[in-house]
């Protein structure tokens, strides 16, 4: 049973017992952290590298966090900023390319040892995958995560009404495109 | 599309490497505070940098010493006169850009006093002078 935020908080803010917080936080927080980014980047070790990245900014602006909004929220929202950044960071490094990222991530979810999904599931992704990456995350985070459209919007800045309508159509665009098998 | 069905679960699609998540909290204090290798102190090692602070002292001594010398000459401009070291707006603009504005502003709402024989106009001849008094005002 993992301590709720507000206990971890309350050992985060005691330097002598900061070290045990940020533990507590980590595990209980590395595994939902680290789906969230790997639906957004397949690769484990891209995953691996922005789920550390996500931590480390954590343990060095722990003392900034204001509580405005919860630790939940803030930590989830770096998550997402870090794999958004990586996305953008792995497009402008295509833009010389004959390839765009979401013809390469095809490519690396076929040939990816950790990924076992047979034929149906992987030409879903591939679908998912044709979705603007912040749709695609809004649709990660409601579909796959069942989030409430209340949490995405503080953890994305974005309206609930905004959201709605992200991912009605995103929901459209992949069942138009499993129904033409355009994918 | 329901989220009922097996075929919607992305977390059995996409497997980690065995005992990632149990050795992953290691490898990032690992990584948030890395070891460091002590250096026992040894004078040997600050030697260089105490000889290069005591060559700094002296070229410093060196030159505070040779430019009192120097400026103390009669003949030099006098440095600490306050006219000479007084920033005036006109060292911030070239000569054209101060013509410009001098040729488009009504001097009346300036309190700008041209002299012939200012720095500001250099080899400015008489002639010169007769035709920018014919300039309207």
């Amino acid at each position: 049973m993992h301590p709720t935020d507000q206990e971890i908080l309350a050992l985060l803010k005691i330097p002598a017992e900061r070290e045990a917080g940020f533990s507590l936080l980590v595990q209980k927080y590395q595994q939902r952290l680290y789906w969230l980014i790997r639906k957004m980047v397949f690769s484990h070790e891209d995953t691996d590298d922005l789920l550390q990245n996500t931590f480390i900014k954590v343990w060095n602006n722990i003392e900034n966090f204001r509580g405005d909004a919860s630790l939940f929220t803030w930590l989830y929202r770096i998550a997402t900023n870090e794999a958004l950044n990586h996305l953008n960071k792995k497009r402008s490094e295509l833009l010389n390319s004959f390839e765009d990222l979401e013809t390469v991530l095809a490519s690396q979810l076929e040939n990816d040892p950790l990924f076992s999904g047979d034929e149906i599931q992987t030409r879903l992704q591939k679908c998912i995958l044709t979705l603007p990456d912040k749709q695609r995350l809004v649709f990660n985070m409601k579909y796959f995560d069942n989030m409430k459209y209340e949490e995405m919007s503080e953890i994305l800045g974005t309206s609930t009404g905004a959201l709605k309508a992200s991912y009605f159509h995103a929901v459209k665009k992949i069942e138009a495109m499993i129904k033409n098998e355009t994918f | 599309m329901t989220n009922n069905n097996e075929i919607w679960k992305q977390d059995q699609l996409f497997k980690v490497p065995e005992n990632y998540f149990e050795k992953f909290e290691l490898r990032l204090k690992n990584k948030i505070a890395p070891q460091k290798p002590t250096v026992p102190f040894s004078f040997a090692i600050i030697k260089p940098w105490l000889g290069m602070a005591a060559a700094f002292l002296v070229i410093t001594l060196i030159y505070n010493v040779a430019t009192k010398d120097i400026i103390s000459s009669k003949n030099a401009i006098n440095f600490e006169s306050a006219i000479f070291e007084k920033i005036s707006p006109a060292d911030f603009f070239s000569e054209q850009e101060m013509l410009d504005y001098l040729l488009t502003t009504d001097p009346k709402a300036t309190n700008i006093e041209l002299y012939p024989d200012s720095l500001f106009f250099g080899d400015i001849t008489d002639d010169d002078y007769d035709l920018l008094s014919l300039i309207d005002n």
